[in-house]
């Protein structure tokens, strides 16, 4: 149960980093 | 300070400075793709690792693939470390039989490993396999510190390269982008023409001086004199020199045993310390005179260079005054702190005596400046000033020569920040090495610079708010205050070392302190590599008269003007709470 509880919080990080990447693309398009 | 002291900081900062330029040079030629004198032999090792993982070397990668490579790819060596530490009670290479780690703590030591931090809130020894140590580890070490060093690599091409008017040069798989390198390529040429080579060295050496390389299980040795309760002890051995010679050079700092380089087995001698402390800044030092050969002006890795160094021998001094300065309280005791050609004096709390105060104040500098993290004395013993210094350089943002790659990018963060401020003083648009730094350039060195400096503050905030995080702090008052904030000082600026005294390895400090470890490294380097792609696709602009120049004494004195500044801003509260007052507790 644990196991699945951190490898679910790893996965969330790295989905709102992608987050974090396609924002900096947004902004470098000029983007709102 | 007697003549051995100022010896031993002028024979350190020389070599340091003397090889600079020709490993930087050697690096330059890696990520320029030229020849090198190691290609007759590892060029087939490279092609034949292409071959096997399919990766094109030819091929570009503009920022957003590039980063999303390096997540994908640093994803996956946390999820193998994690499921190697929980499953190595039924994997070979475990002759003391150790069992499974708990979730909490293996999930904060893959990801401090995957974020080259290397905060230990195990004991080695007490706690992983030989094939942990080695296959998940070791192996993080080589490909986290290799990962840095690739970011930095694509954020200098950013600087160097323009668009490319033919679109038969544009490959549409990046939109139309200019790239800025291969990952996989920078980490692959990274790790065998860098790391590996520079590794055996250092390991070699490191046995030659008595650092342990065994598979043997631990040893059984009688006491001479046996006690009450004991007639013998149980002595760690293990793979330790493989592993303790990336730790320094990829500026990881996790150790093999739980006392890091402090303990016999890991730093033996006067000439391990000093290889030792050499390793740990070499890589950082010379990405400097790579940065200059590669934007083709040399002066301006020199300059960044100048700005670190001024600032860390500036600290270091400070360090080595307040321990060598003694403590009042064992003044009171009676205890004799005065430094003789035998008696090292001053505050001897928690250090070595083979090393001494000079060689202890030192590591403590140089492993905080870099994002290192090992440590051949408890900083925990320090004084509070001298605590304050390692504690600083930590919150600074790792920038002072800092972690390989990381380093040198955060410091590129805070140079875009300085030539903008100048530019608005002077009412010019700014531009550094011919590249006009504009909103976008800003917003995200801003991001970079920000998001430590608000996961530390805020991580101890609710850490010192919520009884899980108080129940751990085992001092009281402002010591366990600092305790605290160094903490998350080392965890949010991917630095690793730690004040004692704070009970870490619970399932509160063990999550909280790896989300931030995770931020500090991945949070960053995106918005790095988004100023590389933007710089990438900007034209040059040829100097004015009314370009700043950035190699000059003055750019270099403006730099650390703002490094300070900011670094004061936003941390001087803090350190008030802390080693500042109990400064004032124990001097009053």
């Amino acid at each position: 149960m644990n196991d699945l509880l951190f490898i679910g919080l790893t996965v969330l990080f790295f989905a709102l980093t992608y987050g974090l990447v396609k924002v900096c693309e947004r902004l470098m398009e000029n983007k709102p | 300070m007697n003549f051995y002291s100022w010896f031993q900081i002028v024979l350190f900062m020389g070599i340091l400075l003397l090889l600079t330029k020709p490993l930087g040079l050697f690096m330059a030629k890696v990520y320029q793709g030229e020849r090198v004198f190691l290609d007759r032999l590892l060029g087939p090792v490279e092609r034949f690792i292409y071959r096997v993982s399919g990766v094109n070397p030819e091929e570009e990668m503009n920022w957003k693939m590039y980063a999303i490579a390096m997540l994908v790819f640093n994803a996956l060596g946390l999820f193998f470390v994690y499921a190697l530490q929980r499953l190595q009670g039924i994997l070979p290479l475990n002759p003391q039989g150790f069992g499974a780690v708990t979730p909490d703590s293996s999930w904060n030591t893959a990801v401090s490993f995957a974020s080259n931090t290397n905060w230990q809130g195990y004991g080695g020894e007490a706690t992983m396999s030989y094939l942990t140590q080695m296959l998940g580890l070791s192996v993080q070490n080589f490909v986290s510190a290799a990962a840095g060093m690739a970011v930095l690599a694509a954020f200098i091409r950013g600087i160097v390269r323009a668009p490319l008017s033919s679109p038969h040069f544009q490959n549409s798989k990046m939109g139309g982008q200019r790239g800025v390198g291969n990952f996989w390529v920078d980490m692959t040429r990274s790790t065998l023409y860098i790391l590996l080579p520079l590794s055996l060295v250092v390991a070699l050496v490191s046995v030659s001086q008595g650092v342990v390389q065994t598979f043997s299980q631990y040893k059984s040795v009688s006491w001479l004199q046996s006690t009450a309760n004991a007639t013998e002890q149980v002595i760690a051995v293990g793979p330790a020199a493989s592993q303790i010679a990336i730790k320094q050079l990829g500026t990881n700092g996790g150790g093999f045993f739980n006392v890091n380089s402090a303990h016999p087995f890991e730093n033996p001698t006067p000439f391990s310390n000093l290889i030792e402390m050499l390793s740990i800044l070499i890589i950082p030092a010379a990405l400097c005179y790579t940065f200059g050969k590669m934007v083709g002006d040399t002066r301006q890795g020199w300059a960044l260079l100048a700005a670190m160094t001024i600032i860390f021998v500036a600290l270091l001094g400070v360090a080595v005054w307040s321990e060598q300065s003694g403590n009042p309280a064992f003044a009171k005791m009676g205890i004799d702190q005065t430094q003789t050609n035998i008696n090292p004096g001053g505050n001897m709390e928690g250090k070595e005596v083979r090393f001494g105060i000079v060689n202890s104040a030192i590591w403590a500098t140089a492993t905080t400046a870099a994002s290192n993290g090992s440590v051949n004395s408890m900083h925990d013993s320090y004084m509070p000033l001298g605590g304050l210094v390692p504690m600083w350089l930590m919150q600074l943002g790792e920038i002072v020569y800092g972690g390989v790659g990381s380093g040198l990018y955060g410091m590129l963060a805070f140079v875009i920040i300085a030539v903008f401020v100048s530019g608005l003083m002077v009412g010019r648009t700014p531009e550094y090495l011919g590249k006009k730094i504009e909103a976008y350039e800003m917003k995200m060195a801003s991001i970079m610079i920000l998001i430590p400096v608000f996961v530390v503050l805020m991580g101890t905030a609710i850490a010192l708010m919520s009884e899980a995080g108080r129940a751990t702090i085992y001092n009281p008052s402002a010591h366990g205050f600092s305790e605290v904030l160094y903490a998350f000082s080392s965890a949010g600026n991917n630095n690793g070392s730690a004040f004692a005294g704070l009970g870490a390895n619970t399932p509160f400090y063990n999550t909280i302190l790896g989300f931030a470890m995770l931020i500090a490294r991945y949070w960053l380097a995106i918005p790095a590599l988004a100023i590389a792609g933007s710089l990438a696709n900007k034209k040059k602009v040829p100097a004015g008269a009314g370009t700043l120049p950035t190699h000059t004494p003055l750019f270099i004195a403006w730099l650390i003007g703002v490094i300070i500044i900011v670094g004061a801003l936003s941390f001087l509260p803090a350190l008030a709470l802390g080693p500042i007052v109990e400064h004032l507790m124990v001097f009053k």
